[in-house]
């Protein structure tokens, strides 16, 4: 449906995490290049399934099966990554001795920049079909489609890249620390979201709402999770918006 | 930084994920949303111009998209001045297609598209517009009439094509599509009825298409070919092309300008009898130029008088002062006498059948032929529309009295039981003997056609002078009283020509071609998969009809910018019917062997043409068993106006309308496709939410950044500040 839809749907999705890459990553290429490692991964992990879906003929109409499979790959994989960066981190930390980088000080910030990485690239995949159909003069409807399709695409897409990013902080915290529940909160909630996405072609988007609440939900539950994990505070949260944009810390003095 | 590796394989991932993309996933939703038109299935209005002007229809760069409504009736038009909506492409009923009606459309300034379904069947089947539609105009060719200003010119009272409507000689900004394929326009029709339903008020979406017919070339010939023909670029870019291809002739006595004695001798003044016809017809929709009136009954009743005359002066002696008979085929005649001026231009110049540059070059070493100029034509009888659709009476056009041409036509057609009556208007109608007429004004001319003050066919140069239109049907044989006229039409010219050439009377029935005339209207208005063409074809079983396609339709009879298979083809017949066969000396078996032979023939002389064809009773279905040589006195002469030759072209005058200026511009890609159309509104709710997200995610994102210290208190990480300052 013209330029319009095609920047709005764009913006829409990937506005959030444009403005995070922009203001938190941009400006620290050793952050560029671990987002771009954990992308490449999360494409590993689609081939991984893209194989399973082409040798599997039989069920190869079975959207449900491919999905469960694919969900599984992505946490297979994000493991992968954090083993590699956790073995390769003396290594890492030396190569980037003179570089101003705080990634390999603070491993939260690693595992940020994963998460993201991760979801950028499904986010990718999963609205650039979309964007490159919106933009011609036509719009679904013709066999009965909803036609607010492109902007609950996007409003999909955004859900699962902020998801990955919070899941990305979760998964790392949970398995430096042992807190496995936390490992398995990451795999059921994502597993929960992507099967909830089935019931989308259903019903020509009447079940929109009872997709996306609760995946919203989800992203909310994995956003407090994941702040808290990093060591947040609903304190510290408190006194950023009463006194706000000091920057500095407040030390306790040596007596 | 070394870094660099993960960007490597993440590039070309990045790769990988396109070309997915490219290949399966990504079109399904496009799929989903748009319904694409095969390009074969939509005849366009396109682009010509010419000297001073541009006519014909094209769209804007993308496309032209616009709200689908169906029209009715002419009062059904105000619709569209409505805003709301716009803009609009309307279907229309084939009954109201008219001047008028396009007019209107233009008038409200909503529209950018028309599309035209066709009558052969389903929902508009049979309704050609009353009392008649012809894309051409009232006084067809009277840029270059021999009467213009003059008393007997063609004007609104005395107008040759009554039903002209002028729409091909108009220029429009929006494209005009004629859709033949009934399933589409029904479907469209359905699309529009039930998403754009006008009773209940239209609201969005709404059913909507999209034309795309851009085209390259603007404002006039002139224009056109000095951009086409700039060097100073790398890429050279053509905006438009000539109209050209070829005129035939065919000679029914071989000429030689060397005699046995070693003299080089010239033809002599008023020789040779000159029998031509029309190749081209026009419409206004591309590859839709399928003319049964005219040129299909003059051309099939000309071939099958050449076969005749050929057959008989073999054995007989010419008359005094006659040397030869020329039967002529021109092309490209609906644009202004375009092959019959450059003909004309060819003979002038000495040109004519060839050019006889013999400096330096042994082009001609064994023969050639004497040139031909309009001196040595002593008669020209000339064929337009011939169907006895309206009545059986055959009018004689005359111009220079020539009693004995119409004494002997007179004489034959009551032997054949032919009505003849010469015609009560004096003018000669538009024709290719306009042409010849202009420069030799004494000429004995006779045009023969179907009507006496106007034309009888209403549906001169339209996409309905079909098979179809005049019940002609090839299951019904030779007897059917179409075919039965053009034989006997046929009978009578032959007779005539031969009486002319050699005081003889030729004892001719019209059975013997009444076979071939059905034949040669299957093949030229029904479809060309037919048994005449197979026979006159080359065996190569690369080519036409032996390999590719099935074609089921026949082949257009417009002029073009290349050679068209119907020129080529209709050569082949002519050379088919009219050349002899010749034994080749090399006893071969293989039919590429035999086929290479027989072309060499060709070399070094220009007195014969020899051509390699299946021939009758060659061939099997699809499988050829075996070919013979020809040699023929067939051949063919360039068609293109005189004011795009080399020596013309740098000096003319493109407005002074000396000659034919038709040039017809290029396009790179004509499509269609119907998808439903969204609200703008929601469209730019769409865009409001998305830019709202994005600032408000920017504006959050930075607070958190910046305030990163107080709500992360607990994150247990060093911090570099400064560097004083060490947990």
């Amino acid at each position: 449906m013209t330029a319009y839809t095609f920047f709005g749907c764009a913006l829409t999705a990937y506005g959030t995490p444009l403005a995070m890459f922009l203001l938190t990553i941009s400006s620290d290429p050793v952050k560029i290049i671990i987002l771009i490692l954990s992308a490449f991964f999360w494409l590993l992990s689609l081939l991984l399934s893209a194989i399973l879906w082409t040798a599997v003929i039989p069920l190869k109409e079975e959207l449900a099966f491919g999905l469960v499979f694919s969900v599984l790959f992505q946490e297979f994989f994000r493991l992968l990554i954090y083993l590699l960066l956790d073995r390769a981190d003396t290594y890492l930390k030396k190569l980037t001795e003179t570089e101003e980088t705080q990634i390999f000080a603070n491993k939260h910030i690693l595992a940020y920049v994963v998460g993201l990485g991760f979801g950028l690239m499904s986010g990718a995949f999963s609205l650039v079909n979309v964007l490159a159909a919106s933009l011609g003069p036509g719009t679904l409807g013709f066999n009965g489609e909803p036609h607010n399709f492109f902007i609950v695409s996007s409003v999909m897409t955004l859900c699962m890249i902020l998801l990955h990013t919070s899941w990305g902080v979760i998964f790392f915290s949970s398995l430096d620390t042992g807190t496995y529940w936390q490992t398995g909160f990451v795999i059921i909630a994502h597993m929960f979201v992507s099967c909830l996405s089935l019931l989308n072609s259903y019903n020509s988007g009447s079940l929109y709402a009872a997709t996306i609440l609760p995946s919203y939900l989800v992203l909310v539950l994995s956003m407090v999770l994941a702040v808290k994990v990093a060591g947040g505070s609903l304190g510290g949260l408190k006194a950023a918006v009463v006194g706000g944009g000091r920057g500095n810390v407040e030390v306790q003095a040596e007596q | 930084m070394t870094m660099t590796l993960p960007l490597l394989p993440a590039l070309s991932s990045l790769l990988l994920l396109l070309l997915y993309c490219l290949s399966v996933s990504c079109s399904r939703l496009k799929e989903q949303i748009y319904q694409d038109l095969d390009p074969k299935q939509i005849k366009s209005c396109f682009r010509r111009l010419n000297g001073t002007t541009t006519i014909g229809c094209t769209s804007e760069r993308g496309g032209n998209v616009g709200v689908l409504l169906f029209v009715d009736t002419i009062a059904e038009i105000t619709i569209l001045e409505d805003p709301t909506f716009a803009p609009y492409v309307v279907l229309v009923n084939p009954e109201i297609y008219s001047d008028a009606l396009l007019t209107g459309l233009e008038a409200t300034g909503h529209v950018t598209g028309v599309i035209l379904p066709s009558v052969t069947g389903g929902r508009w089947a049979g309704k050609v517009p009353q009392p008649g539609y012809s894309d051409d105009s009232i006084c067809p060719n009277s840029a270059t009439s021999l009467y213009k200003n003059t008393s007997e010119q063609c004007t609104q009272g005395s107008a040759w094509n009554t039903p002209g409507s002028g729409l091909m000689w108009r220029s429009f900004n929006f494209p005009i599509f004629y859709l033949p394929d009934t399933t589409t326009t029904e479907d469209l029709y359905t699309c529009s009825l039930t998403h754009n339903n006008l009773t209940s008020g239209l609201s969005w979406p709404l059913c909507s298409v999209q034309l795309s017919s851009n085209m390259h070339a603007a404002s006039d010939s002139q224009t056109c070919m000095r951009r086409s023909n700039l060097l100073n670029n790398l890429t050279p870019q053509q905006f438009c092309d000539p109209l050209s291809d070829s005129n035939l002739h065919y000679f029914v006595s071989a000429r030689n300008r060397t005699q046995e004695s070693g003299d080089t001798r010239e033809s002599s003044p008023a020789s040779v009898i000159l029998v031509s016809t029309r190749l081209d017809a026009l419409t206004m929709f591309d590859q839709t130029e399928v003319g049964f009136d005219s040129p299909t009954t003059g051309l099939v009743a000309l071939l099958a008088a050449a076969k005749l005359v050929s057959e008989k002066m073999s054995s007989l002696a010419y008359r005094d002062g006659v040397e030869n008979i020329m039967f002529l085929l021109v092309n490209g005649e609906a644009f202004d006498n375009t092959g019959s001026s450059r003909l004309v231009f060819d003979m002038e110049r000495g040109e004519f059948p060839h050019s006889l540059d013999l400096s330096g070059t042994d082009d001609f070493a064994n023969g050639t032929q004497p040139t031909l100029n309009l001196t040595n034509i002593r008669t020209m009888i000339e064929l337009g529309q011939l169907s006895n659709y309206s009545s059986s009476t055959l009018f004689l056009h005359t111009e220079n009295n020539p009693t004995g041409v119409v004494g002997q036509i007179e004489k034959f057609s009551r032997q054949n039981n032919l009505t003849i009556k010469k015609a009560t208007r004096t003018a000669i109608p538009p024709s290719s003997a306009q042409t010849f007429l202009s420069t030799s004004p004494s000429l004995h001319t006779v045009f023969l056609s179907n009507y006496d003050t106007s034309y009888t066919t209403p549906v001169y140069h339209s996409v309905y002078d079909t098979a179809q239109y005049h019940n002609y049907n090839h299951t019904q044989g030779p007897d059917q009283p179409l075919v039965a006229h053009l034989a006997k039409v046929a009978v009578v010219l032959a007779q005539t020509v031969i009486s002319l050439a050699s005081e003889q009377e030729a004892d001719l029935s019209p059975d013997q071609v009444s076979t071939l005339i059905n034949e040669l209207l299957q093949c030229y208005t029904v479809s060309a998969n037919c048994s005449m063409f197979h026979e006159a074809s080359s065996p190569n079983p690369e080519s036409f009809p032996w390999a590719g396609k099935t074609v089921n339709t026949p082949f257009p009879q417009y002029v073009g910018v290349n050679p068209s298979p119907h020129t080529l083809q209709t050569r082949k017949v002519l050379q088919l019917l009219t050349g002899e066969k010749t034994p080749l000396d090399q006893n071969s078996t293989d039919l590429s062997d035999q086929q290479t032979a027989c072309l060499t023939k060709n070399s070094q002389q220009s007195v014969y043409s020899y051509t390699f064809l299946v021939g009758p009773g060659c061939y099997n279905g699809s499988h050829v068993t075996c070919a013979s040589c020809y040699q023929t006195t067939v051949g063919q002469s360039e068609a293109s106006s005189p004011a795009f030759t080399a020596g013309v072209m740098e000096s003319y005058d493109w407005t002074s309308g000396q000659y034919p200026t038709w040039t017809e511009s290029i396009w790179k890609e004509i499509s269609f496709r119907s998808f439903l159309q969204g609200d703008p509104a929601h469209d730019q709710l769409v865009l409001g939410v998305g830019v709202a997200v994005f600032l408000v995610s920017m504006v959050s994102v930075w607070w958190v950044e910046k305030n990163a210290v107080l709500i992360f208190p607990h994150s247990g990480g060093d911090y570099r500040l400064g560097g004083n300052l060490d947990t």
